[in-house]
């Protein structure tokens, strides 16, 4: 089994510092070679789990005006703002 | 005997017979802390100006003849990936370093709320991903036992603080083990609740179909109070559940004879001999009491380790999207916005938490969801039916909380596979949803030194009530050996402290 390491980096949006490129790729062979008793067993039958819930909160509330924080909060932790904005690099798409 | 020394039940009445004041009890928090903290490294950060505010409001509450609460003058210490209003929230992480939590998580206002007193965050391992405390950003947590050995982890910091008599409560989180290992590691108790009893609002998400939040402290009578204050519906939590008129506290002390206790075989594979021997005599002494044990087996226990490195590291990648410099947390300069997405999260992040997200990145990729991710959620369902067909035949599980004594520091941290097995007797706990108490069954003799090793008590979902009575049953049998060796632990850990002082 083999890893594409740099291309699964760049899936995630991370710069991968080059001295953990090989120790990952190597964990990462080893963890999914650990797989392969997963990969062998018999699941016929069983629909997968991905909630452990049928919470109530997913139920609807009553639409009502609730109290929360204003968004000046949450602007004074952003590391670079305009008004009430954020502000960020140009996009690499851009001409 | 110090006030620090003293169980959470202990400090509680001094407080409510007016005996000692809340500021008294947290003169000698803070005597003890400044003692053995730069030994320990167990808190991220101190809130000593706050947390007195907070005794003096409790005093004067009480001196009005007011009732602050059930947890009046409490000191807790609180995991640093849950929200404090005004303190710093790191996550373990650089990424977050110099970011304040604009809002207390509904943990804290719910402590706060019964008069407890926040007195700092505690060390973990970056994004509670790890089992040692050393991925953390901010130094390694060394365990109040043996210095030279990690506390476990992720919640080592809340873990060793307790231990080392700093707090008398602290609050971990629990994805695959993290409040249940390091109690182990440390000779405490850390209660795992059902996953939706308590509200993870402001508790920073790693893997949201598995997190928890829970109590960590010296007795189980101390946890299940704390959990008395924490439990309950959150609208602010989507997996939150309603559970009205519960108490954790009343009926603990109820008789545990009659009851049926299973031990899943397939979670003694591995122990060491040390530790089964611990475990036998807690066997023995159920059966004094009158309960019935009985072997199960669980057969899908035999993936559980690598539903859990599919899942968690999947739901993590997702999560842990969030910290793209964009709107909080650390920024690393860059012309264009992809660029410095990925400069942030290449430098933000250390190894272990990036590690993670490309093992989910790859687990959701196209070709491999179907492969990985959706196979490892049918086999977790194919655990959950084993789980309940167990729980059919009995009323408990029990099975030791890790299989050693804590490890050196260093001794697993270059071989992530080695440390993510570590974890195999308490991740299948969060795969099925359901609640577990750890707590010391005793002391493993490693070079020499006492150890101590925990005890796992295994419950159905929302049965903390007769997880909590066993628990509580076998404390009172064995209590006076623990906090024996625990004393003079601490005592020896203020000695060394005095004696580096004079040096």
């Amino acid at each position: 089994m083999d890893f594409d390491i740099k291309k699964i980096a760049r899936d995630a949006s991370i710069e991968l510092p080059e001295e953990y490129e090989e120790d990952i790729k190597e964990d990462l062979i080893e963890l999914f070679d650990h797989m392969k008793h997963l990969l062998e067993a018999d699941l016929e039958g069983f629909l997968p789990t991905f909630s452990m819930v049928e919470a109530k909160s997913l139920e609807l509330f009553e639409d009502i005006v609730d109290a929360s924080l204003s968004p000046e909060v949450f602007l004074e932790s952003a590391p670079s703002i305009y008004e009430r904005y954020f502000v960020v690099p140009r996009g690499s798409q851009e001409p | 005997m110090k006030i620090w020394e003293m169980t959470a039940k202990e400090i509680l009445d001094l407080v409510s017979s007016r005996d000692v004041s809340a500021m008294e009890v947290l003169d000698s928090c803070f005597e003890r802390i400044s003692e053995v903290e730069p030994q320990i490294n167990a808190f991220i950060e101190l809130m000593e100006p706050v947390a007195r505010l907070s005794a003096a409001r409790v005093d004067s509450m009480l001196d009005d003849g007011e009732n602050p609460g059930f947890l009046a003058g409490l000191p807790v210490a609180i995991k640093d990936n849950i929200c404090v209003k005004g303190a710093p929230c790191t996550c373990g992480s650089k990424i977050l370093e110099n970011w304040i939590a604009p809002y207390d998580a509904t943990v804290i206002s719910r402590l706060v709320g019964q008069g407890a007193i926040i007195v700092g965050k505690t060390n973990l391992d970056e994004f509670a991903m790890g089992s040692s405390t050393e991925t953390s950003a901010f130094g390694v947590t060394k365990n109040p036992w043996d210095l030279s050995r990690v506390p476990g982890g992720s919640s080592g910091g809340s873990a060793a603080a307790v231990a080392a008599g700093m707090v008398p409560i602290a609050l971990g989180t629990d994805t695959g083990g993290s409040i249940r290992q390091p109690a182990s590691f440390t000779g405490i108790c850390g209660l795992k609740p059902t996953y939706g009893l308590v509200s993870r609002y402001g508790v920073t998400g790693f893997a949201s179909s598995l997190d928890t939040v829970g109590p960590m402290g010296e007795t189980v009578w101390d946890c299940a109070l704390a959990l008395d204050a924490m439990a309950g519906f959150d609208k602010l939590d989507p997996a939150s559940y309603e559970r009205r008129g519960v108490s954790y506290v009343s009926g603990i002390d109820r008789e545990v004879r009659g009851l049926k206790v299973g031990i899943p075989e397939e979670l003694l594979d591995g122990v060491s001999p040390d530790v089964i021997d611990r475990f036998e005599a807690v066997v023995d002494l159920l059966k004094d009491f009158g309960v019935e044990i009985q072997m199960l087996n669980i057969p899908s226990l035999t993936y559980a380790i690598d539903i859990y490195y599919i899942i968690a590291p999947a739901e993590a990648s997702s999560n842990l999207a969030r910290f793209d410099g964009v709107r909080f947390g650390k920024r690393a300069e860059a012309e264009t916005l992809d660029q410095m997405y990925a400069s942030s999260r290449g430098s933000g992040f250390g190894k272990e938490v990036i590690r993670r997200i490309l093992i989910g990145t790859y687990a959701l990729s196209a070709g491999n969801k179907e492969k990985y991710y959706v196979r490892a959620a049918k086999a977790r369902t194919m655990l959950i039916e084993d789980f309940k067909k167990g729980f059919g035949k009995v009323d408990l599980m029990i099975s030791p909380a890790t299989p050693y004594a804590a490890f050196g520091i260093g001794e697993k941290i270059e071989d992530p596979l080695s440390m993510y097995v570590g974890d195999l007797i308490t991740i299948p706990v969060n795969l099925a949803g359901l609640c577990a108490l750890s707590m010391p069954m005793g002391f493993s003799q490693v070079s020499g030194t006492d150890l101590p090793c925990g005890l796992q008590v295994i419950g159905k979902p929302f049965d903390e009530n007769t997880v909590l009575r066993l628990g509580y049953s076998i404390e009172r049998a064995i209590e006076e050996e623990i906090r024996s060796k625990m004393g003079h632990m601490r005592r020896g850990l203020g000695l060394a402290r005095e004696a580096e002082l004079v040096d």
